[in-house]
């Protein structure tokens, strides 16, 4: 299962998430895209298989933007780290129907064993032996 | 005045039970044989049958499902001579109204035929919803996926709970979405739960949300997935999976619509609707106690329980029409067409992976076709082929089978040095398209990225007809 980790920014919470997926995921199972355009470019050419998509909004215009491609977004098994805790943020993100809701500020422990507990799931139900789930 | 058939090989009985429908002020007909009962079913309007379960011709039980799919659809009271719990349970399961055992006296009669009937004068008064379902993203019209969608306008237009099951892959997200985007619930959010992806660790955190100071790391409050769903619906998906005491928890929070948060002292109140979905079979968790019942009862309002897709064939060749073109836009490419022969080994095949194997095979399908505009079942994964072809040939020649597939494979199967230029030609330009927009045409960060040099970075462009813009 491959991971596609949106984070505009190099710095601040994109590394840590970058860095949390890291520790868990093989390299060569992430994929980190720095632009909108970037992020539905490559969840269009994966297809329809196996993936989940960690979606840094680090600020609501970025989380506005990501509500423009709703259409291709949504249809992904989503982790989605929110800009804030107001209401009307919770409302916007949950067009994108995330798996997961996180927030920027934290140490993003939460989204690694949500992560963690997806490959398990998902290993399970393919029989196991994919030999591309975590390192856990 | 209703139409009441009877199908009974007991010519006493059946002619008892056509005086007393007659009695109610009905018109009954009666069948002796089940194939001359569907015959009139298939011929004639009827709303209610009373149906025998051991005929001289087969069994009543395996042709409800029948019964309940021909034109006017009525609704079927099993009657039979041997009491069997399996067998009322099966009837009720495949849609049956009422089960009836021999001998019935006129009240037992009476009562079931006065209530179906009251039913049926309602249901016509309400059958159709007054605007057309949005079904976003659900491709079918076989008379099972039509039962589904009836179900899904009858949970649209009510509040009750909803406990959608099916196999994996037949789509029990996207019929809970449904529900939603079909309800007076549709501008409000519809929040998920995955209950098998949330660590129990974080679980009551995420429904419940939390107080400042509850917990290490709690350094402001934050609402919970429930009062994220307050107005909307709250859609719990893999609800079997639920641990045991957060069942509890849940079952109080389903029960007053009123929960506290992690480390809170006042309660909150949430209007969210539940819509929960499940592949395991919950009946029989209850019994091994890795259920509550109390729970299962609660999310059990109305049950949808979706198709597995070898159970609804009629509906691959609208399912392949669809992803084709939609995988194709996303794709970028022009659509491809589909070869009746193609069709003919989808349709063949088991699916045990239920629409999402099949929107798979079709994805791995459009990307073994190349730049050719006609999909043909040699795009099709070998494993697949080979069951088919298995599946069509009565035994004894299996490694004919394989060899035969095998052999016509290897006449279309490209030589593994044109494979390889032409995957390596792939890859190099997504590798570079994705340099471009990462560096957004930077060419010095590319450079260092990349490893390449200017001149050779250059050259691979050009070859690829990639620009700095992308």
């Amino acid at each position: 299962m491959k991971v596609i980790l949106y984070a505009k920014s190099k710095k601040g919470a994109g590394k840590r998430l970058q860095e949390g997926i890291e520790a868990i995921v093989p390299n060569g199972n992430i994929q980190v895209c720095r632009t909108i355009r970037n992020l539905t470019r490559t969840l269009n050419r994966l297809g329809d298989g196996m993936a989940v998509a960690v979606l840094l909004a680090a600020t609501k215009e970025e989380l506005s933007e990501m509500l423009t491609k709703a259409d291709i977004l949504s249809e992904r098994r989503l982790i989605l780290v929110l800009p804030d805790g107001d209401q009307e943020t919770a409302m916007k993100a949950h067009r994108l129907y995330p798996r997961y809701l996180s927030y920027r500020d934290r140490s993003f422990g939460d989204v690694v064993a949500v992560l963690k507990n997806m490959f398990r799931h998902t290993n399970q139900h393919l029989g196991g032996g994919e030999g591309d789930g975590p390192r856990v | 005045m209703a139409n009441v058939l009877i199908i009974d090989d007991d010519e006493q009985i059946s002619s008892m039970l056509s005086r007393m429908v007659q009695r109610l002020g009905h018109h009954a007909s009666s069948s002796l044989t089940l194939s001359s009962g569907l015959d009139a079913l298939r011929s004639n309007a009827f709303d209610v049958v009373f149906l025998d379960v051991r005929l001289p011709d087969g069994n009543g039980l395996e042709a409800l499902s029948t019964i309940r799919e021909t034109a006017s659809s009525p609704e079927v009271i099993i009657m039979t001579g041997f009491g069997d719990r399996d067998g009322a349970e099966m009837a009720i399961r495949n849609g049956a109204w009422d089960y009836l055992q021999k001998p019935i006296s006129s009240k037992e009669i009476t009562l079931p035929l006065k209530r179906v009937l009251q039913y049926r004068e309602n249901l016509s008064k309400v059958a159709r919803p007054p605007v057309a379902l949005r079904l976003d993203g659900i491709v079918g019209h076989s008379p099972a996926m039509r039962k589904c969608f009836d179900l899904v306008a009858q949970a649209a237009s009510s509040e009750a709970s909803v406990l959608i099951t099916g196999e994996t892959g037949t789509g029990k997200e996207l019929f809970a979405k449904a529900i939603h985007l079909n309800s007076s619930r549709a501008k409000r959010s519809f929040v998920v739960v995955d209950c098998a992806a949330l660590p129990e660790t974080l679980l009551e955190s995420a429904l419940f949300g939390y107080v400042k100071g509850a917990f290490t790391g709690a350094d402001r409050t934050r609402d919970g997935l429930i009062r994220q769903a307050d107005g909307g619906v709250l859609f719990l998906d893999e609800v079997g999976e639920l641990s045991l005491p957060m069942q509890k928890s849940f079952l109080r929070v389903l029960q007053e619509h009123r929960f506290r948060p992690v480390g809170g002292s006042k309660e909150i109140d949430s209007d969210f609707r539940v819509v929960a979905a499940t592949n395991r079979d919950l009946d029989e968790w209850v019994k091994t106690g890795k259920i509550r019942e109390d729970l299962l009862y609660r999310l059990r309002g109305i049950t949808i329980d979706l198709p597995p897709l070898r159970k609804h064939r009629e509906d691959i060749n609208d399912l392949v029409a669809h992803y084709v073109a939609k995988l194709c836009w996303a794709y970028g490419h022009p659509i491809k067409g589909i070869s009746p022969d193609f069709l003919e080994v989808l349709t063949a095949y088991d699916w045990p992976g239920n629409v999402r194997e099949l929107i798979n095979t079709i994805d791995r399908a459009l990307a073994a076709s190349g730049q050719e505009s006609l999909l043909f079942p040699k795009h099709l994964p070998k494993p697949i082929r080979i069951k088919v072809a298995r599946g069509s040939i009565s035994n004894g020649e299996d490694v004919a089978v394989e060899q035969a597939v095998a052999s016509s494979s290897s006449s279309i199967y490209p030589k593994y040095r044109e494979f390889r230029r032409a995957r390596l030609a792939e890859a190099q330009k997504t590798y570079l398209m994705e340099l471009m927009a990462l560096t957004r045409g930077d060419m010095k960060q590319a450079c260092q990225i990349s490893g390449l040099g200017r001149t050779r970075l250059y050259t691979l462009m050009k070859k690829h007809g990639i620009s700095r813009t992308g």
